[in-house]
């Protein structure tokens, strides 16, 4: 039987707000395990992660440092020493764990592909969304914009050139991978890098005006998409865990119950029904566990 | 190291991506490297897109670099990945918004989805990589627009770069090519209709449009004065081209060509068309070559000006030779396999 891969985790008396939602996501085949300088060790632990507040003077590499709400003193980040820390509270290279809802059916559309679906649809070639607290709008740069309903956002998110956005409406306009633009506090709480993954003013009016410039600038607006996209992904637990496994050179043992083309599609972004989920089950039909070495009983298999 | 170099290629076809694939190997083991080249074959076509970065995803390759090179190449999944682009799915990104004709997507809802799907899965496994090279400012300039990825364009010597050499500017252009739709070789065809005698054109190189062509010429009364030899051997392409007056080069978007580095190699200017691509990378109008309109009266036009103007080719021509001096084999192995 293959041994198990543990990571110690050490905490103090708070438990920092997205601990948990990662712990839960670790890769299979690597177990969280709760540990204490005071305690023996369980067995197979390769590697620590200490919350900021219980960090010892000599922590025992390899470590990450989970950097606590309460705490205003960042943690040093030594060479190769992972930190992480609640969205909006961590530094642009650390592990931030957002929380939020992930929104449902959201897939990465790009300039290129929502200019095309823009174009199928007979609307504008170019169309800005904007979300304020008294509702959405949409519609051509200069022009007077439409009025729209509040749950259209995810459409517009999908199809607008760019979009004006904060709070929740910026979340989804970045699973969305839309160009967008924001207040400097909507950018701090999702920890999102001014002028790279959005572009940031607190003047409504700019910002309208700066949505109105990424819709004719392709390449800007690409650039921007991409990384707010990249930015927001990397947020979420699963990715925070899966980096973390990286960082600290942690590896699921050989023979996961994890692999094969189920997890490789999913790794890619693969949409559930998506032909080439088809396609792979098709073509390892009679190879038993081509594909279903990936697969998860939590799961509805696509057929 | 031991370095694995990643190529796709389309079973039966032969082109420059895979003998820039090839030249890599012999560079990176004439610098010390254990070197092997995978490749697994690819399919263009909507319906099986997917089929071939997927099995890319599922080749175990143990080595200490892996150099992934043309689509979907890229899609190996390596710890210490370098990609160096030749180009994506071409037919997924700039041939589909041109309508071109070799590719199959169209503006409807599924085609869309499936190159949303290919951006995405382009983003994720170009994401992957510790570095991202690319052949030329063309390809990057794809891949920043269609992507919203970074690159550094990466040039590199052509086949025959050690032989090639200046000689004297004869009586006429020479165009080194395969005969195919996206390289327009019927438009030199129609220049040389506009063209007066002497000047001549030897167009070098096979393809599905030989034979079209050759029947082209002969129905525009231009034997004698345009050849169509098909293949020629080294040694003989290395004469033509250090006798040519001038080459002409004009393909639709061209990724890099290695007609134009060859061309200056040989210190001969490169006459190309406006929207001939990563060509623009290096032919600059008036300095190392002449860009004209992409139609046969611009292009006649530009033929006959250095036709009545060797000095100009000549001029030309070694300011293209200048452009080229620094290109290296040692230079690119060292920026790929640096830590």
């Amino acid at each position: 039987m293959t041994a198990p891969v543990r990571l110690a985790v050490h905490i103090g008396r708070d438990v920092p707000d997205g601990l948990n939602a990662v712990l839960s996501a670790l890769p299979p085949g690597v177990q969280p395990v709760a540990a204490s300088e005071r305690e023996a060790l369980p067995e197979g632990v390769v590697a620590h992660l200490y919350c900021s507040d219980v960090r010892p003077r000599r922590p025992v590499a390899p470590y990450a440092v989970w950097w606590m709400a309460g705490e205003d003193a960042a943690p040093a980040a030594g060479a190769g020493v992972p930190v992480l820390a609640d969205a909006g509270h961590g530094r642009p290279d650390d592990l931030q764990v957002s929380l939020r809802a992930w929104p449902e059916h959201a897939r990465p559309v790009l300039p290129f592909t929502r200019a095309g679906l823009r174009r199928v649809r007979e609307l504008p070639a170019r169309l800005v969304g904007e979300s304020r607290s008294d509702g959405v709008s949409w519609g051509v740069p200069g022009e007077q914009p439409a009025v729209a309903a509040r749950d259209t956002w995810p459409t517009l998110a999908a199809l607008a050139s760019a979009v004006v956005a904060t709070g929740e409406d910026l979340w989804t306009a970045l699973a969305w991978a839309a160009p967008a633009v924001t207040d400097a506090a909507s950018a701090r709480l999702l920890g999102l890098t001014p002028g790279e993954d959005v572009l940031v003013d607190d003047d409504p009016a700019v910002r309208t005006r700066l949505a109105a410039g990424l819709a004719d600038d392709e390449l800007r607006a690409a650039g921007l998409a991409r990384r707010g996209w990249q930015a927001a992904c990397c947020r979420r637990p699963a990715a925070v865990a899966a980096e973390l496994c990286r960082r600290l050179g942690v590896r699921p043992p050989a023979h996961s119950t994890v692999s094969g083309l189920t997890a490789a599609m999913d790794e890619l972004g693969t949409p559930p029904h998506s032909l080439v989920r088809r396609r792979a089950r098709a073509a390892t039909a009679g190879l038993p566990g081509a594909v279903t070495s990936g697969w998860r009983p939590d799961r509805e298999e696509h057929p | 190291m031991d370095i694995v170099v990643c190529g796709a290629q389309k079973p039966f076809v032969r082109g420059g991506a895979e003998q820039h694939q090839e030249n890599l190997v012999a560079a990176l083991e004439a610098a010390g490297h254990r070197v092997d080249l995978v490749r697994l074959p690819v399919a263009w076509e909507k319906g099986r897109l997917f089929d071939s970065p997927l099995a890319w995803r599922m080749v175990p390759i143990d080595a200490d670099l892996v150099i992934a090179t043309n689509f979907p190449s890229y899609f190996v999944q390596h710890p210490n990945k370098v990609v160096w682009l030749l180009h994506q799915h071409r037919g997924a990104y700039d041939g589909f918004e041109a309508g071109a004709s070799w590719s199959d997507f169209d503006w409807d809802d599924v085609s869309l989805e499936e190159q949303r799907l290919m951006t995405e899965w382009d983003i994720a496994a170009l994401s992957e990589a510790q570095k991202v090279f690319s052949n030329s400012g063309v390809v990057s300039r794809r891949l920043a627009r269609f992507n919203g990825l970074d690159s550094t364009p990466l040039a590199h010597p052509p086949p025959l770069h050690d032989v090639l050499h200046p000689g004297g500017f004869g009586d006429y252009v020479l165009s080194v090519q395969r005969q195919e739709a996206n390289k327009r070789p019927q438009l030199l065809v129609e220049a040389m209709t506009r063209v007066a005698a002497p000047t001549r054109a030897v167009m070098a190189g096979r393809g599905e449009l030989l034979e079209q062509l050759r029947g082209q010429v002969a129905g525009a009364g231009l034997s004698g004065r345009v050849e169509l030899p098909g293949f020629v051997a080294d040694d003989e392409l290395v004469e033509l081209y250090a006798g040519a007056l001038a080459v002409v080069y004009v393909p639709e978007d061209e990724d890099y060509g290695y007609t134009t580095l060859q061309a200056f190699y040989a210190g001969k200017p490169v006459i190309c068309a406006a929207d001939s691509g990563a060509v623009l990378d290096w032919v600059e109008d008036g300095v190392t070559g002449l860009v004209c309109d992409g139609t046969p009266d611009g292009l006649a036009a530009a033929v006959r000006r250095l036709a009545e103007d060797p000095g100009l080719a000549q001029r030309l021509g070694a300011a293209g030779r200048e452009r080229v001096a620094g290109l290296s084999w040692a230079d690119v192995v060292a920026r790929l396999t640096a830590p």
